[in-house]
């Protein structure tokens, strides 16, 4: 308990220090490009010299972290010197940019480490025949042979199309039924809207590897959902949910579908509720009504809001990890199995981390495309007042 | 009949409304149904056929079990641990990052953003591996800290995105008036920015706990197997494994485990739908 506080305290301590130094230094460095400006070429050439060594600093540190600090002191020393040496050693007040800078950079910073910088490290993993330690080396370097054995192997392409497979099938019910019960919500009346749309979210708020364990006994073989089938006289055998392969595919779309139609529920709702009433209003003297409207009204109106929520989705279901981790551990066979799931396999049941990269740099390729479609289309709600 | 139909009308459509309510609610509610009544059997009786929908005598025998011999309350400490200390520094660093992108006047404001966002794509999958390694070479596998540090960052893109369209609602005189009163900048956001967007900074909050709570992936590789710093996707995880047949004892820690995300959902269900849709959705 005690070391792990200290190290948590250390853990602090540099990330505090990294913010610092770094704000620091682009601030300083800012503030010389725009003395150096006057000053004339020479010293425009210098500041264009230390930013370089700030990138130079972070390209080093994705393959050597060791070998980061020297370019990393550089590049700081050198902003600082320029800072002070072109603008002398006059005390400015923040200015707005430099606040705003000092105010994202704890995130960007957190961000970068954690979610870019990890992914330059799966890339090099992936070109290395790694074990557990990952200790990369010249000699275990292998080349493209991870992503050809990945290709070549039949497992790798039953995971792709079971993954494919469940994202169209599991997004396709989803839509609907989130739509639906979206839908629902605003045409049931006050005082039934907040009970409703309280227990449509509750599915959604439920931990997927606890929702996953909860549909593991609704299809337990012996007393779950099928054999209460039989015991109605609805079918004669009971169905061995998670046995047979077609039936398990199913299954666990089912259990996504459930989860996660609220998802899809909750992002309608709000999307409906920006329609103005008043075009609905309209289209009530025109006569146009149920489905009519629906058609007519409701969906084209609706469609940013969809095309948002399918991608969001989309994303989502391709990286379904829990659900299937969970209910069927992949099985029977490798029936179930996706790329996620696959990845997850060898890195921690065979500890070979160079493989399993190769199957999570697949997956991010995928995820990636879909990625910039989500976000060239929600570009526009990135724009705040005041920009 | 029509002249029925007209005269009934209001209560048809009242009667259609509860209809299908109720329909949606069998939906949702039916699998958490079914583990209730699980939990409320005595043990071993969960096999009998026919299947009992409601168990004629029940006991809470199964959360008595659970608590006392498999220390059930154990992973649900560490998963408010984790989950409130995540929640709290998200929205320590995200608020502030928040208030730069919707208010403050820069020049990356979209690229930023874009990078938060784009980073909340990236599959776990993706990362995992390296973070382990990088969590095991600062020497915390095997403790809360090392699910904290990196939830806290897996959390902070939506809560970023949620907060900042909350703060673009606030009237922009409000800086100004602030500036004239000899406000530092600073002060600025503590003071008048963040006691007006309480109601966001909860959203926000809320979810990054929904999030932490329910995240496994980190959790299981983490833990390497060592009870006590279990969180409760992990226990859950490891009971239904190492008790197979009991499920009278997984049924009952699983609503144990759903206890305080079903009541956060309930209390602050109007504040989960404006935030989401805010967060994913917003023209």
């Amino acid at each position: 308990m005690n070391s792990t506080f200290v190290s948590v305290a250390r853990i602090l301590l540099f990330y505090v220090l990294i913010v610092g130094l770094l704000f620091l230094g682009i601030v300083m460095l800012a503030r010389a490009r725009e003395y150096a400006r006057r000053r004339g070429r020479p010293w425009k050439y210098a500041v264009v010299v230390v930013g370089a060594l700030y990138l130079v600093a972070a390209l080093v540190f994705v393959v050597r972290p060791d070998l980061a600090v020297a370019p990393a002191v550089l590049a700081l020393a050198g902003s600082l010197a320029l800072g002070f040496g072109l603008g002398g050693f006059r005390r400015i007040s923040l200015r707005e940019p430099e606040l705003a800078l000092l105010f994202v950079l704890p995130a960007v910073i957190g961000i970068i480490l954690f979610y870019y910088y990890q992914i330059a490290q799966t890339v090099i993993y992936s070109f290395h025949n790694l074990d557990h330690t990952t200790k990369w080396t010249s000699e275990n370097f292998v080349g493209l042979a991870n992503f050809a054995s990945v290709l070549r192997s039949k497992n790798f392409l039953t995971a792709l199309g079971y993954t494919f497979y469940f994202t169209i099938v599991a997004v396709f019910f989803e839509f609907w039924i989130g739509l639906g019960m979206a839908m629902t919500t605003f045409w049931v009346g006050k005082r039934l809207t907040g009970l409703l749309r309280s227990i449509i979210i509750i599915p959604w708020a439920i931990p997927p590897i606890i929702s996953a364990a909860i549909w593991k006994w609704f299809f337990n073989a012996d007393v779950g959902f099928g054999s209460l089938l039989v015991q109605w006289g609805i079918v004669k055998q009971v169905p061995l949910f998670l046995v047979d392969p077609v039936l398990a595919r199913h299954a666990v779309i089912l259990a996504d579908v459930w989860k996660m139609s609220s998802m899809i529920a909750i992002l309608m709702i709000g999307g409906l509720a920006i329609i103005p009433q008043d075009i609905y209003d309209a289209a009530k003297v025109d006569g146009a009504r149920g489905f009519y409207r629906f058609r007519r009204l409701t969906l084209p109106l609706l469609t940013p809001t969809i095309a948002v929520a399918l991608l969001f989705r989309a994303m989502d279901a391709i990286r379904t990890f829990d659900l299937i981790y969970g209910l069927t551990k992949g099985g029977p066979g490798v029936t179930t199995e996706t790329l996620s799931s696959f990845a997850y396999k060898f890195y921690f049941s065979r500890a070979q981390f160079g493989l399993g990269s190769a199957y999570g740099v697949a997956v991010f390729v995928i995820v990636l495309v879909l990625g910039i479609l989500y976000v060239s289309r929600i570009r526009r709600n990135l724009r705040f007042k005041g920009a | 009949m029509k002249d029925w139909l007209q005269r009934h009308n209001k209560g048809i459509d009242r009667g259609l409304a509860l209809l299908t309510t109720i329909i949606i609610s069998l939906f949702c509610l039916i699998p958490l149904f079914w583990v209730f009544s699980t939990s409320l059997k005595p043990m071993g009786t969960e096999y009998l056929i026919p299947i009992e929908i409601w168990p004629r005598e029940p006991t809470l025998d199964a959360y008595r079990q659970v608590i006392k011999e498999l220390g059930f309350l154990t992973p649900l400490r560490n998963s408010f641990i984790v989950s409130l200390s995540t929640a709290v520094l998200c929205l320590v660093v995200s608020s502030t990052a928040a208030y730069a992108v919707a208010r403050l006047r820069f020049r990356y404001k979209i690229e930023s953003l874009v990078m938060l966002q784009l980073g909340a794509m990236i599959p776990p999958v993706v990362t995992i591996a390296p973070t382990f390694v990088l969590l095991k070479s600062i020497g915390l596998l095997k403790s809360l800290p090392a699910m904290v540090i990196p939830n806290v960052f897996y959390c902070v893109p939506l809560a970023t995105w949620l907060l900042a369209s909350y703060y673009a609602e606030l009237p922009f005189e409000l800086e100004d008036a602030a500036k004239v009163d000899g406000f530092k900048p600073f002060q600025i956001f503590l003071r008048v920015i963040v006691p007006l967007s309480l109601p966001g900074m909860f959203a926000a909050g809320m979810f990054a706990f929904i999030g932490s709570y329910g995240e496994f992936m980190l959790a299981s590789v983490v833990t390497l197997g060592v009870e006590d710093v279990q969180t409760i996707p992990v226990a859950i995880q490891n009971f239904s494994f190492a008790f197979r047949q009991q499920w009278t004892w997984i049924s009952a820690g699983v609503v144990l485990a759903l206890l305080p995300v079903i009541i956060i959902v309930l209390v602050f269900q109007r504040w989960v739908i404006r935030g989401l849709t805010a967060g994913a959705v917003k023209y």
